[in-house]
């Protein structure tokens, strides 16, 4: 008998029944058995609506105007229950926190398996299985709630894959994930992947799935793009600029020499390809003058907290969590924060980060230490003139979003501020079209994009311009092309008002091109405090954080290139001088 | 029974107290938080008795003051006028009796697995959806509370003073229905998103496919059991017929 193809899309087209427009067009796809392919698109194109049709959410959960035809095994999806598509496929969604429901861990994973009504004998023996198949034997016992977030996503992903799915669907697994979190993820995707199961995934690291995939699929505005293999994937350089997809900078800076009359044979897809290719370039170069590396800055100490003309100061700052799980997450910390800088803070889940910046902005009080915003002990002043002084942006934006308006969500902030009438007026304007949220301003907040509630958080806190703005991961769970824009929009911030920017970030490449100064944190202590360049040289200590340099300044840096560059122009101007 | 140290730390795993815990240690003076924890888990269970503490006075104080004519005080006394003896004894009755009922419950709740408790109810024979939908809603507490407490967060970041002011009662409702609506769109969705992760697990299998649940956990009833559930329905028995007989009779207080 002839084997029946996994899935098989024929001229589908979807639109939600909350909007007229189509979310995708006109879709035509196959996926062979044993294929991992990968599916790369900017947020908003449909990918995820893609994925959820692949698993039956759509039609069966979400409902709207379906055409064409999409085959599971050769059988119509519209004929076929969610529980009857659970059988073939499993899906692995971005926010791990709504797919864990059970208390223990132990619960979570087998709870597929006793829907299906597996034997209890069988059961134990898949849990096992499975537990060590993904190397989370630790966890069997432990409560999901109180996992980390790349321990949830494992936890996760295992309670799908024990039901063995014959085709496993994963959206966007690490968008939410720290850098270890992700790096888990991604080795139980690798293990999963080494089964030879049908797998698809969408994904915004596109290195990931440049090194890994069989096919890649580019989706823009709901339609299919290109259907081909990475390596000729990364050769439509202008397609991917047109759509907005950056290419990983190692590809881009490969691409560019090549044009440049640079005689590189292929262009690497990862770092490890790169490397042996760029150091038979180096060794054939006579041009390999090394500059000397750059000395770390030494910052003067002002002995005084109470030092007006630093934007934040903290001193000697200890914090533990009281009990019952008593906790030293911060350990003599001394830092001063000049004005108008961009900094960023950076560390692995619990190093401490979070609870630095709830001090500096007078959420939480000190155990020991001190810190002062503008030169006064920020815990003792009150809300009002707190929020002046020190805004702060939370990472999820739909948990700062109070009125049913855009206009109104700004002027609730002016409101506590006795700030009415005229000025009020004339201020939130100003803020809303420097934001570029002014044609919006009468929409309810929740109807507007996931980038542009973001935007609206940061409108709603820079509206009082404090002398100080702290933002937790503004660029966590956003596409890269999203992620870049809301950098860019703090730097003008600071441009324009003067406002200290504090970033928490993991992306790096962020941290690289926006930030003049990155404090990282391990274990409640600060580890690294100075410049990016001087930073990311030191790939030893920073590894404590589990952080790793933008690719492109670990080539660099492998090849012996010190000062490292820390982004590709930097780099092709390096590269250009020693190789032409 | 609950031995001395099963009162110094409560089962860990159990969270089921906190939609009691809850509207008290959010908003709660500074010097309540060394007996409740930062995400309103009690530090010790000796908390179980400090959280009804201010509904028990509060009840008897509305007792006292607005119930009745006062017997015992007269017009010279202009500002306790209307404070009655019956008052603040039936608000003291009512305050104890519910008084009571918290703290049964949240002993309960801090000792015992939501799952477990939903396991119990499944076998007594309660549809299984209705029995895990009950124990899951509990173990989304801590959840809830951590987001309420970011959403209090943001509130400061923005100057507002709404649940600042915690003293004020206008100023707090009012703060609590701001916090509502990001509360009540962020739980909307969410629970959107588990429905969805819970079918594509295989949620509703067994009653559309007629293939019989298996569960991985088990729990019987051990003769403890038996034996507390017999002392407890011979009390109930013994109390009923005591009262209905008249042999007990209620105390003299008679509210009219």
């Amino acid at each position: 008998m002839e084997e029946k193809i996994p899935l098989e899309f024929k001229n589908v087209s979807f639109s939600y029944s909350t909007s007229p427009e189509p979310i995708l067009k006109n879709i035509n796809l196959k996926i062979h058995k044993g294929e991992f392919v990968g599916i790369v698109a900017r947020t908003g194109s449909g990918k995820s609506t893609l994925l959820g049709m692949m698993a039956g959410v759509i039609p069966h959960h979400y409902s709207g105007d379906l055409e064409g035809e999409i085959r599971l095994y050769g059988q119509e999806t519209r004929d076929l229950s969610l529980s009857k598509f659970s059988i073939h496929t499993g899906l692995v969604l971005q926010d791990p926190d709504s797919q864990l429901f059970n208390l223990l861990v132990r619960d979570e994973v087998v709870w597929g398996l006793e829907n299906r009504g597996i034997l209890r004998a069988e059961m134990a023996t898949r849990f096992e299985e499975v537990m060590h198949f993904f190397n989370i034997d630790l966890l069997k016992d432990r409560i999901t709630y109180d996992l980390s977030g790349g321990e949830k996503q494992r936890v996760v992903i295992s309670s799908v894959y024990v039901n063995k799915p014959s085709i496993l669907l994963l959206d966007n697994p690490t968008s939410q994930l720290d850098p270890l979190g992700s790096e888990y993820v991604i080795q139980s995707i690798k293990q999963v992947l080494e089964t030879h199961e049908t797998v698809v995934m969408v994904e915004d690291k596109i290195d990931e799935l440049l090194s890994h995939a069989d096919r890649l699929i580019l989706l823009h505005e709901g339609e299919i793009l290109l259907d081909t293999t990475p390596d000729d994937f990364i050769k439509h350089t202008e397609l991917l600029e047109r759509v907005g997809i950056t290419p990983p900078s190692i590809i881009d800076l490969s691409l560019r020499l090549q044009s440049a009359g640079v005689n590189l044979p292929t262009i690497p897809l990862t770092l490890e390809d790169a490397l042996p290719l760029y150091r038979g370039l180096m060794n054939g170069s006579t041009n390999i003058a090394s500059t000397p590396p750059v000395a770390p800055v030494k910052r003067a100490t002002s002995a005084l907290v109470t030092d007006s003309s630093l934007a934040v100061a903290v001193r000697e700052v200890n914090f533990y969590y009281p009990p019952p799980q008593v906790v030293h997450a911060l350990k003599n910390i001394n830092l001063e924060i000049e004005r108008s800088s961009f900094v960023a803070i950076i560390g692995q889940n619990g190093s401490g980060k979070t609870t630095l910046a709830r001090c500096m902005a007078g959420y939480l009080q000190p155990t020991q230490g001190q810190v002062a915003v503008g030169g006064r002990n920020v815990y003792t002043i009150d809300i009002y003139e707190r929020a002046r002084r020190i805004g702060y942006v939370f990472q999820n934006p739909e948990t700062q979003l109070f009125r049913m308006s855009v206009y109104d969500e700004v002027m609730f902030t002016l409101q506590y501020q006795g700030i009415k009438g005229a000025e009020a007026e004339e201020r939130v304007y100003e803020i809303l079209q420097f934001l570029d949220l002014w044609d919006q301003a009468h929409l309810h907040p929740f109807r507007l994009s996931t980038g542009d509630k973001q935007r609206l958080a940061i409108a709603c806190i820079a509206v009082l311009r404090p002398d100080a703005l702290i933002i937790d991961e503004p660029t966590t769970g956003q596409d890269p092309a999203h992620a870049w824009v809301i950098m860019q929009l703090l730097e003008q911030l600071r441009e324009h008002y003067g406002i200290t920017v504090i970033v928490i970030t993991h992306a790096m490449t962020l941290a690289a091109n926006f930030c003049d100064r990155i404090i990282a944190l391990c274990q409640g202590e600060v580890i690294l405090d100075d410049t990016p360049r001087v930073i990311f040289a030191q790939p030893e200590t920073l590894a404590k954080t589990f952080v790793k340099p933008p690719s492109i300044t670990q080539l660099a840096l492998s090849l012996g290139l010190n000062p490292p560059p820390l982004n590709v122009d930097e780099a092709e101007q390096m590269f250009k001088e020693r190789l032409l | 029974m609950l031995s001395i140290a099963g009162l110094s730390a409560p089962n860990t795993h159990c969270h089921c107290g906190y939609p009691l815990a809850y509207p008290l240690s959010d908003v709660r003076p500074n010097d309540f938080s060394g007996l409740v924890g930062r995400q309103g888990e009690p530090t010790h269970l000796h908390a179980v008795f400090a959280i009804p503490g201010p509904h028990h006075f509060g009840l008897m104080f509305a007792h006292t003051f607005m119930l009745n004519e006062c017997p015992c005080l007269n017009e010279s006394t202009p500002v306790l006028r209307s404070m009655s003896v019956a008052g603040f004894l039936f608000g003291t009755a009512v305050a104890f009796r519910l008084g009571a009922m918290a703290i049964c419950f949240l002993f309960f709740s801090y000792t015992t697995d939501p799952f477990e408790w939903g396991l119990s109810m499944y076998k007594a024979g309660i549809p299984y959806k209705g029995a895990f939908m009950f124990a899951s809603a509990m173990r989304f507490y801590p959840l809830l509370q951590e987001e309420f407490i970011t959403i209090q967060d943001a509130l400061k970041a923005r100057g507002s003073d709404l649940l600042v002011k915690w003293y004020n009662p206008v100023r707090l409702m009012w703060g609590v229905l701001t916090t509502a609506i990001p509360m009540g769109l962020g739980g909307l969705r969410r629970s959107r998103n588990i429905a969805l992760s819970m079918e594509l697990r295989g949620f509703s299998f067994p009653e559309e496919t007629g293939v019989q649940r298996q569960l991985f956990r088990d729990i019987q009833l051990r003769p403890a059991d038996y034996i507390i559930i017999s002392v407890w329905v011979a009390i109930v028995v013994i109390v009923a017929i005591l009262r209905l007989t008249g042999i007990w009779s209620a105390g003299p207080l008679v509210l009219g």
